[in-house]
């Protein structure tokens, strides 16, 4: 069983050279790249800040800078060494074995099923498994876990949560589908996001 | 050829076969399938297989299918009755069988490496896919037409209002 963390997804491992930095003022209607955008060689690193940029605007006060009247990406706020003390306690807690039955009672159990996502203890099908079934469950958080299980190394989570989207009835991420179905490497993951988008 | 539905296009993508096994051989409680269901069935057949596959199989409505062709990669494919709603998908029906979980996991190899020799669709093992979409209008269409099966379906199975509902079937 795959036991890799889904933060592996990040950043810093997923491309270990990429450096992003994007700021700008909050409310500008087009994001401007302030900062240095570095090492972006490779068609892999071109893709992932492309879908970045998008999911800044999306989400255009990133967490860690709200208040600060600004948005920013950081790459390494999505990396692994930025856990925070609630996914490292996530990872400790005694999860069920993974199953798609699992997975499908722990619907009723929001917060649950997101912890056992940052977990780090599902292997990359379950944790596609997860991602769909996360769309049909009513947090606060849902978004901000798929928006990052989109970034994910493995096609199938991306494609897993890009049906959770569907379940969600996301209707403000088209520019964020609009990359990923451009852009992403994986015809499956393309494909899928052209379907949400009702090409 | 013989048709595997499974949970994700982007399956043979990775080439890891825990992966496939979880999205494309497990049961529902997580323990490997060991006699996997799969149909014998030609690619204009699949929509149709997909919505009498999900009606007799007591789902709530039809859903969407990613197919996987398996042929030629199991050697004693086992004819086994499977629907009693459906003759079609009845008579197509048939699983495959493993003695253990290693030779599962064999089989899983052998259909990546495949895949992967043989490049991606319409060359490699990923068949098109079946939207929900196609199921529903596949099953409107034939409930207008008065197919006797679907007739019975959607006026006697418990689930049948709920595909009705969904077909937009009046």
């Amino acid at each position: 069983m795959n036991q890799q963390p889904y933060f592996s997804f990040a950043i810093g491992s997923f491309i270990p050279t990429v450096d992003v930095a994007v700021e700008s003022q909050r409310g500008a209607e087009v994001p401007e790249h302030t900062g240095p955008v570095t090492r972006a060689k490779s068609f892999a690193e071109v893709v992932t800040l492309s879908v970045l940029t998008a999911v800044a605007s999306v989400f255009p006060c990133h967490e860690a800078n709200a208040g600060r009247g600004a948005w920013a990406i950081h790459a390494d706020e999505f990396g692994s060494a930025q856990r925070s003390t609630a996914q490292t306690s996530a990872a400790l807690e005694d999860w069920p074995t993974p199953s798609e039955l699992a997975i499908t009672e722990m619907r009723s159990n929001p917060a649950r099923l997101i912890g056992w996502i940052e977990s780090g203890q599902l292997g990359t099908g379950y944790l596609s498994l997860a991602a769909e079934a996360l769309g049909e469950v009513d947090s606060p958080r849902t978004k901000s876990v798929l928006m990052q299980l989109l970034a994910h190394e493995a096609p199938v989570v991306r494609e897993g949560a890009i049906y959770g989207m569907a379940n969600l009835g996301i209707t403000d991420l088209k520019q964020v589908l609009r990359a990923i179905a451009d852009n992403d490497q994986s015809p499956g993951v393309r494909a899928a996001a052209l379907e949400l988008l009702g090409a | 050829m013989l048709t595997r539905m499974v949970k994700r296009r982007s399956l043979l993508e990775s080439g890891d076969p825990q992966e496939v096994l979880t999205l494309g051989f497990c049961n529902r409680d997580g323990t490997p399938d060991l006699s996997p269901s799969t149909y014998d069935v030609e690619s204009a057949e699949l929509t149709r297989m997909r919505s009498e596959h999900c009606a007799g199989a007591n789902m709530d409505r039809p859903s969407k299918s990613f197919n996987l062709d398996v042929s030629g990669l199991h050697s004693t494919p086992t004819r086994t009755a499977a629907n009693s709603w459906f003759s079609f998908v009845d008579n197509i029906h048939f699983e495959l069988p493993f003695a253990t979980v290693a030779d599962l996991m064999d089989f899983i190899g052998r259909l990546i490496v495949d895949h992967q020799a043989r490049g991606d669709r319409p060359q490699g093992r990923l068949l098109d896919d079946v939207s929900e979409r196609q199921c529903e209008e596949h099953v409107r269409s034939a409930a207008i037409a008065g197919v006797a099966e679907w007739t019975r379906f959607l006026s006697e199975h418990p689930k049948g209002p709920s595909w009705r509902s969904r077909c937009r079937i009046p």
